[in-house]
């Protein structure tokens, strides 16, 4: 898997290509086609939300992070809380999260990625343990092991309400998903973006150029934990409860793998390998997790012997294949 | 008074056995890391089929510990022989997050095989007659297990200076992780190098998760569980660096040892914490500053 | 035709129309059930068992309830989810449309699942949950195993009942070790022992020796614990062998030693008590059966434990909660059955109590001893009808 290429970028056309139109299409039709699944369809746009942030960081300005649930725990639980101390407007209470995410990402941020490699990783990982530890203590708030259940909230705009049929919760989910992916998506093509990119690829000569480092490193890193964040509070929200399992180490994990089923070196990476690793667990929830772990691993090496860049590069080398063909046979 | 010295043999000696163990699966993490920069998270895997072989070999077929343990160990060594020519070679040019990633998996599948073939309750630890009894040392009982985990892990100290220092072998582990570009030059076959210091690295995790898995209970999630503590001596140990991995193996054992002894409830926290305010106070530090 | 033999015929149409309707009211309809279960993941095990126990539940005596047949539905949980456990939950009653739900092993999971419950009125049977706490959050839950009050206060009683005076208190750091520690600590100091010291040992604890030699510093004359089953509580107990505390002290814990684990340990566990609402070797003509049954179907050295039982009386609940019905389900008649609902089960004799739906039964305490060369729980003394104090 190779992110040395020229990251793809949708938004270098300055136009919605046909495959991105009817890739948004397709969870408005999802509503439709599955109306008795929805809480699980709002999981799936929550999860790829969660990867498309982790995507921003890892692929595109190189930031190996083993501890991003953190992000995603802390806007989970500062909705939460909202919720219970009696602010239950949604809206604001989705935002306060992600800045919640994003305040914390500014403090450790500076310090943080100055680190790279190894110590970043355990460091990272250091962190995010560090953090489901204190919310395993710190049971008065966080509820502990029991988590903090009955959350509720009013009606977005005062009409839709929230309900176990979760059609609220799923459009106004995938609302916050589009917009932020339109946020990701000009923040890729912005000149800030092609700065992430020569940092991911040489910092040493960035460094020499006068390119502030790790300022930049700091901002994207606040972006990206923003979004996650945001994720968090949907999650919160849509299932109305919000336990430790938010900040644990394995949601760390599985969004790497995401990540990597998606492909890497592909702005809708997260988006599609979220959705599509969702997808497949939830189909293969009648096996023993140890089976799905081993299918995990085989994935993992044979992705990274082979340097497919998940499952858009496969997508894109059959493309390329089939108008290489084509190519071939006119006259 | 009493209680005070009480508590510190009683650190001393449990904080240091623990310490040891960890050196033991640790140690073949620090020299591969050192040599070969790879970053191998599968590491704790070949401790885990260390001791899984182990105790299969001793429970099923009878055979004698002491004898499982080395049999154990050159399996595994061997066993890593064909890993490391057939995968592990093919990612030392790719990216951290490849490695990463490729090593995570081949965890992943380790973790699976093992629940597998073996189940996935933990291993019930029957130490051997000639372990079991104790001895006294310091005014209180402890178990002959404990002492004969901190032999071993002496022995393999002195085995390993000897072998850096004294062989060839030794001197072109030396030369190939200062510069290996020089070292190949100077006509040292630097890609058999890595194969043998890699099942050399190995070899030692499956003699640690065979000699410890009375303290570290094995179980499928074992590559898994331990990595965090592997990971933290590599860290802090500095790149085949083998005295600099004892010295923090042992610290890390006593501190964790001491810790929860006298905080229990918090003691968890204490080796995280240590580890984040030190790895932070590298930050200026030439090994820290990003790879270009 | 007369207008009025046309109004006669009408109704007389309708007349008829209505008894058929209401024939097929009263004839067999099926009642979902909703098994939320951990089939796979670190719980595996228990998920097993609760299979098993429906399993052995519907061999002997079918699937159909008074006038009503039930069927299963199962979904897995996989682990420690409390979200996940909600949106299947939700999911059993939107899409599969069950009626009753069960399952339940952790706690988190039926506090998750507690506001869906109350917004759709599905009464629900806890199978081996046991925090205090549950009860109170949806009137729609009843107990089918234990609250961990009881069996922390036997610990009490037990060791007071044997002269100890002095307690040390060993628990897992996650809320049941808490609930466990509280109700025995009240109970133990209202016995006029003294608590010397607790210690909440860290879920994540690999070497227990810190905390066996914390608890031989102090001599305490009895231990009082709740761990996990698995690495921790083999563990720990390797770790009081090892320190000699297993020789000085009275070691009682609660779920560790359950039958089907107890191969898993070594010959440090003899002499250790466990509390508990079910003993293997109760001789009641319920439990007999029950065993007979688990042995034609799974093999005769089959151990069942505790994770076997509540279950099984979850369903016996779930089948009185149906018996009732007349047409189409109806809750609140459902709940009305199993409020003061009392019935003889392999644990011995059960009762609802009718007021907060706790399980009122008896607490058996028993000790680990080699027994033909084999690790077996001996029951040692029957504590009978403990009810939910108020603590």
């Amino acid at each position: 898997m190779s992110v040395d290429r020229a990251f793809y970028n949708a938004a270098e056309r300055n136009r919605f290509g046909l495959l991105e139109i009817l890739f948004w299409l397709c969870p408005i039709a999802a509503f439709f086609l599955f109306p008795t699944s929805l809480s699980f369809a709002t999981h799936v746009l929550i999860m790829a939300l969660f990867a498309m942030s982790l995507g921003l960081i890892l692929s595109f300005a190189g930031i190996v992070t083993l501890g991003h649930a953190a992000f995603f725990g802390l806007g989970a639980y500062v909705t939460a809380l909202l919720s219970l101390a009696g602010y239950q407007e949604p809206i604001t209470a989705t935002f306060l999260g992600g800045a919640a995410a994003a305040v914390l990402a500014l403090v450790i941020g500076p310090l943080l990625l100055r680190l790279t490699g190894l110590p970043l990783m355990m460091v990272t990982l250091a962190l995010g343990a560090v953090m489901f530890e204190a919310a395993n203590k710190l049971g008065w708030l966080t509820g502990g092991e029991n988590g903090l259940g009955d959350l509720r909230y009013q009606p977005v705009f005062g009409i839709f309400r929230w309900s176990i049929y979760g059609q609220t919760a799923y459009f106004y989910t995938l609302a916050w998903l589009f917009v932020l992916f339109l946020l990701t998506r000009s923040l890729v093509a912005s000149p800030f973006g092609l700065a992430l990119q020569g940092i991911r690829e040489n910092p040493l000569r960035m460094n020499l150029i006068g390119a502030p480092v790790t300022g930049h490193l700091v901002r994207v890193y606040t972006i990206s934990a923003f979004i996650a964040g945001i994720a968090g509070a949907l999650s919160a929200q849509a299932t109305g409860f919000v336990g430790l399992d938010v900040l644990s180490v394995d949601l760390s994990i599985n969004a790497l793998v995401m990540l990597v089923l998606g492909g890497v070196g592909n702005i809708y990476g997260g988006l599609v390998g979220g959705a599509l690793y969702i997808v497949l667990r939830n189909l293969a929830s009648d096996w023993n997790p140890y089976h799905w772990m081993f299918v995990i691993g085989a994935f993992l090496v044979v992705v990274v012997l082979l340097g497919q860049n998940g499952v858009i590069g496969i997508v894109e080398r059959l493309t390329s294949l089939i108008s290489g063909q084509r190519k071939e046979t006119s006259p | 008074m009493d209680y005070l010295v009480s508590s510190l043999t009683f650190i001393a000696i449990y904080g240091v056995s623990y310490g040891m163990v960890i050196f033991l699966i640790s140690i073949g993490l620090v020299i591969t890391m050192g040599l070969m920069r790879v970053i191998n998270l599968a590491h704790g895997a070949f401790a885990a089929i260390g001791g899984y072989l182990c105790t299969a070999l001793v429970s099923s077929y009878k055979l004698n510990f002491y004898l499982a343990v080395v049999v154990a160990t050159l399996s595994v060594a061997v066993l890593s022989l064909i890993v490391e020519r057939g995968i592990y070679r093919q990612i030392y040019r790719k990216s951290e997050l490849d490695q990463v990633l490729l090593t995570i998996g081949l965890a992943f599948i380790t973790v699976a095989s093992l629940n597998f073939l073996f189940g996935p309750n933990v291993v019930p630890s029957q130490l051997p007659a000639t372990l079991s009894g104790t001895v006294e040392l310091l005014g209180r009982d402890v178990q002959m297990y404990r002492l004969f985990v901190v032999a071993v892990g002496l022995a393999v100290v002195v085995a390993l200076w000897a072998i850096f220092n004294w062989t060839m072998f030794g001197a072109g582990l030396r030369a190939a992780v200062d510069n290996p570009s020089m070292a190949q030059a100077a006509g040292i076959d630097v890609s058999r190098l890595f194969t043998l210091a890699f099942a050399l690295g190995s070899g030692l995790a499956a003699l640690g998760g065979a000699v410890g898995y009375g303290m570290l209970p094995l179980e499928p999630l074992y590559p898994f569980k331990y990595l965090i503590i592997i990971m933290i001596v590599v860290a802090l140990s500095g790149f085949g660096n083998m005295r600099s991995a004892a010295a923090i193996s042992i610290a890390v054992g006593v501190v964790d040892t001491a810790g929860r002894y006298f905080f229990p409830t918090y003691g968890a926290f204490i080796i995280y914490v240590f580890v984040i305010l030190y790895l932070l106070a590298q930050i200026e530090g030439s090994p820290l500053r990003r790879k270009s | 035709m007369s207008k009025r033999f046309r109004t006669h015929l009408v109704a007389g149409a309708l007349a008829v129309a209505g008894a058929l309707a209401s024939l097929s009211g009263v004839a067999a309809q099926t009642v979902k059930v909703g098994v939320i279960g951990q089939f796979t993941g670190p719980y595996a095990l228990a998920g097993k068992q609760l299979r098993e126990s429906i399993d052995a539940y519907v061999a002997q005596y079918g699937t159909k309830s008074g006038s009503q047949t039930i069927e299963f539905v199962y979904k897995d949980i996989g682990g420690s989810n409390p979200a996940l456990a909600k949106s299947l939950a939700e999911q059993l009653i939107v899409k599969d449309g069950v009626s009753i739900l069960t399952g339940f092993f952790l706690s988190p999971q039926a506090a998750a699942v507690a506001p869906a419950l109350n917004e759709t009125k599905a009464p629900s049977g806890l199978s081996v949950a046991a925090s205090p706490a549950l009860l109170k959050m949806s009137p729609w839950f009843v107990r089918a195993g234990q609250n961990l009050w009881q069996p922390a206060i036997i610990q009490a009683d037990f060791a007071a009942d044997n002269g100890k005076k002095r307690a040390y208190i060993a628990v897992a750091d996650y809320a049941p070790g808490h609930d466990v520690q509280e109700a025995f600590t009240k109970r133990f100091k209202e016995r006029g022992g003294e608590i010397v010291a607790a210690d909440r040992i860290p879920l994540n604890t690999v070497d227990f020796a810190a905390f066996a030699e914390r608890i031989a510093n102090a001599k305490p004359d009895i231990v009082a614990t709740f761990l996990p089953n698995g690495a921790p509580a083999i563990g720990f107990f390797n770790a009081l062998a090892a320190r000699g505390v297993t020789k000085t002290a009275m070691i009682i814990g609660i779920a560790e030693t359950d039958d089907p684990d107890l191969p898993s340990y070594n010959d440090n566990i003899i002499g250790v008590y466990t509390s508990i609402f079910y003993a293997g070797g109760l001789t009641n003509p319920e439990n007999v059966a029950l065993k007979k049954v688990m042995a034609e179907k799974f093999g005769a050295n089959h151990a069942i434990g505790v994770n076997n039982v509540s279950p099984y009386d979850g369903i016996r609940l779930i089948y009185r909660m149906v018996e009732v019905q007349k047409g189409k389900f109806d809750p609140d008649a459902a709940m009305t059955a199993v409020k003061g609902f009392s019935w003889n089960s392999p644990s011995g004799p059960k009762q609802i109590d009718p007021d907060t739906r706790e399980m009122i039964h008896n607490i058996y305490v028993r000790q680990v001893q080699k027994v033909d060369g084999k690790l077996t729980n001996v029951l040692v003394k029957t504590y009978e009808k403990v009810g939910v104090p108020k603590l």
